[in-house]
């Protein structure tokens, strides 16, 4: 049996701790003194789900790369003729981009997402079906420019907008495979030298394509036993054929470059479809140790990505088409992914409490059973204890902020200060009594975003009851800023489906989450609220967010979703610019009092749609990618 | 093979399920204490380390059904500002 220096010409590293781990490290073998182990750092290769797209899209162009694929054109979901929609995907979900002016499927893609290419195809509307029109993508909308020549549908395309490469699949009339080569300046197609600049190799389904007009390259094809083993590069002169895929297929294509090219997925070498991916090397072909979950051809694919990001949407498992998208990764990164762990038990049972702090150090003060309730507890990150009541009982949905040593509980349905139906009183809380201080100006029962700390706090809409001379409807975009110990009107949140928000940040730095289907964000920097980045992906209500985090990192979770809306245990992590829906709570549940920070969050109480619950959950946000070594065994 | 395990076990707080726990197997909780896990080694024995008692799907569903009416009549009898406040417990059918 081969040693380890016989077969690389060295002995593995001897070290007393691990070497730092980057790029430059990976794939390194050595020996950890101290630890005892053999260790090494290797590619972590993997498909992940993405969001599905919004309907079938089989043999569509595709261009970009991980986080900005365009796909547009293909059919779906009548079989002809082909649409001309157009989505782009951000890594989180597609959304619909200007639609092409001509229908049709399988043309020649090429460019990136603001800046493709999409030339000839077949299943148009009317009469012929197929089309040899050119469109031009430019961010905002497709130009219809010339036609193109020669090559009419199933081939590859290279290159960019203003330097293009189209060649191999069926000639201009769809009547037989071709082998010639166009090339693209933006404006007119040149067909290029025959036999000189023909593939070695006919066929057609080639799809895809990688490269520049001067570095091309593509693989696969039919038939699938010979054409889709096949591999060619393009110097700018002629073709020449490389080492073979190791599984032939076509009807997908590749994606890359002539040194790093990706494929995923296809049909053959039978007529069903394969999952197998292989990663080219600039000589080889390797087969990755992932593959797709669901095995298809005719898929968006995003030509601008690589080895190590790229992904494959939508497209046909031959009984069916799929919707479904996944992402392939290749890193010496891994993360720790988010989860939620079971915390001890609240005392009082109950719902719509205020919340503020975090895990290691929380606070739930008043709620509803109903009644509404007055009972204050603290939490260590192990346990509850119940510490001195508010001053009245109240049902505080969400109207709390600070940490648990200098928290506020303003609003909510006590009895006191009510306008309304609903009170304007605030209390502050010192880690062991409670004094009231100035009145909201607005009163409001909840629903509303309150961020901030005891001396710099925000509040801004919420419900503010059906007997209210505001209503209907019963609801405000009032905002109100407190100093410790008065409120003083600020700019209305801006109108949208409603005024219920929750809320993360300071009084100069808050982002409030409206809470509806796909709900969307507003900013306040301490004076006017603009528009922000990123929309709910799957909550409709919010049970919690975990107010002391920023306006640019924090979670929410719980509360409702679905149609017709039911509690949720769904987690939703925001970026500053997007929502992620990471780990789920173990039950779901709303009106929970939950807080945080940017790296913890806990879930107390709340109500299941069927009854309140006494159980406290605790969330650990997902860990940053770093590389991380992995430790070798026997087996 | 069924997909999940249905029982019934109480929340005692922390503890009660581990990150380790979440990340090895499916569990979900509803009403009536009851649980769904996912049907592998990790989940049967996490249940029966609860002192978790197994049912049937139906049973469990039961139990849950009996939660869920019990909460829709609760609901049913109280005032009409709270009813515009809050929504009718709905159905709920375990997975």
């Amino acid at each position: 049996m081969s040693d380890y220096e016989s077969i690389h010409g060295r002995r593995v590293n001897y070290l007393s701790s691990d070497p730092t781990l980057n790029s430059s490290t990976e794939g390194q073998v050595w020996y950890n003194s101290t630890s005892g182990t053999n260790k090494a750092l290797v590619q972590i290769k993997a498909f992940s789900a993405g969001a599905n797209t919004p309907t079938v899209f089989n043999f569509a162009g595709g261009v970009g790369g991980q986080t900005d694929t365009l796909g547009f054109g293909g059919v779906g979901p009548t079989p002809q003729p082909a649409h001309n929609l157009t989505i782009e995907y951000g890594g989180n979900t597609w959304r619909a981009q200007p639609n092409l002016n001509t229908s049709r499927r399988a043309g020649y893609a090429f460019g990136t997402s603001t800046s493709a290419v999409y030339a000839g195809g077949d299943y148009a509307l009317g009469s012929p079906t197929m089309t040899l029109q050119t469109e031009e993508f430019d961010g905002s909308s497709w130009t219809t420019g010339n036609n193109i020549s020669e090559q009419g549908s199933f081939g590859a395309a290279s290159g960019t907008l203003t330097a293009g490469l189209a060649y191999g699949g069926y000639n201009a009339a769809q009547t037989a495979s071709s082998t010639r080569t166009v090339s693209y300046d933006g404006t007119n197609w040149t067909a290029l030298p025959t036999p000189g600049a023909d593939t070695n190799t006919i066929g057609n389904f080639t799809l895809g394509g990688g490269g520049t007009q001067t570095a091309a390259i593509f693989s696969g094809g039919g038939p699938y036993t010979t054409r889709g083993l096949a591999t060619e590069t393009f110097d700018g002169s002629s073709w020449t054929s490389q080492n073979n895929m190791n599984t032939g297929r076509g009807g997908q294509g590749l994606l890359g470059t002539q040194t790093n090219a990706l494929y995923a997925g296809g049909r053959g070498p039978s007529p069903a479809r394969t999952a197998v991916t292989e990663e080219w090397d600039s000589s080889t072909w390797t087969t990755s140790s992932a593959s797709l979950s669901t095995a298809r051809s005719a898929s968006i694919i995003s030509k601008g990505g690589s080895t190590t990001a790229a992904v494959i949407g939508a497209g046909t498992t031959g009984p069916s088409s799929t919707q479904a998208t996944e992402e392939y990764t290749s890193s010496i990164n891994t993360f720790t992914a988010a989860v939620w762990a079971s915390g001890n038990n609240i005392g009082t049972t109950r719902r719509s409490m205020a919340a503020g702090g975090i895990t290691s150090a929380g606070i739930i003060a008043g709620g509803f059973v109903p009644p509404s309730k007055a009972e204050v507890e603290e939490y260590n990150g192990t346990s509850w204890s119940e510490q001195n009541n508010l001053p009245v009982a109240k049902e505080a949905g969400g109207g709390g902020f600070g940490v648990q040593t200098a928290f506020v509980v303003a609003g909510g349905s006590g009895p006191d200060n009510v306008t309304s139906g609903y009170s304007q009183s605030t209390q502050e809380y010192d880690g062991t009594n409670w004094t009231a201080t100035g009145n909201l100006n607005v009163a409001r029962l909840g629903g509303g975003g309150f961020s901030g700390t005891e001396t710099a706090g925000l509040g801004f809409g919420g419900y503010v009851g059906a007997s209210s001379p505001l209503a209907p409807p019963s609801k405000t975009q009032s905002t109100e800023e407190y100093n410790g110990s008065a409120w003083t009107t600020g700019n209305t949140v801006p109108t949208g489906p409603n005024t219920y928000f929750s809320a993360s940040g300071t009084q100069t730095a808050t982002v409030g989450v409206r809470q509806t289907a796909n709900g969307a964000t507003v900013l306040y920097d301490g004076t006017n609220w603009t528009t922000g980045s990123g929309t709910l992906t799957v909550l409709k209500g919010i049970g919690s967010m975990a107010k002391n985090g920023t306006s640019t990192a924090s979670v929410v979770y719980g509360g409702t979703a679905g149609n017709p809306p039911s509690r949720s245990a769904a987690t939703e992590e925001y970026n500053g610019t997007s929502f992620v829906n990471t780990a789920s709570m173990a039950t779901a549940r709303g009106s929970m009092g939950g807080s945080g920070n940017t790296a913890e969050a806990f879930a107390a109480g709340g109500y299941t749609g069927t009854a309140n619950v006494n159980s406290t959950e605790e969330y650990t946000y997902q860990g940053t990618p770093a590389a991380t070594a992995s430790t070798l065994t026997t087996s | 093979m069924a997909l999940f395990i249905y029982g019934t076990a109480t929340n005692t707080g922390k503890g009660f399920f581990t990150a380790e726990d979440r990340r090895n197997f499916f569990l979900r909780g509803y009403p009536a204490d009851v649980w769904v896990v996912g049907n592998t080694e990790k989940g049967a024995t996490w249940l029966a380390e609860k002192n978790g008692v197994e049912k049937t799907k139906a049973e469990a569903q039961a139990l849950v059904d009996a939660s869920v009416d019990a909460a829709q009549a609760d609901y049913d009898a109280q005032s009409d500002e709270y009813k515009a406040r809050h929504d009718r417990p709905a159905e709920i059918t375990l997975p």
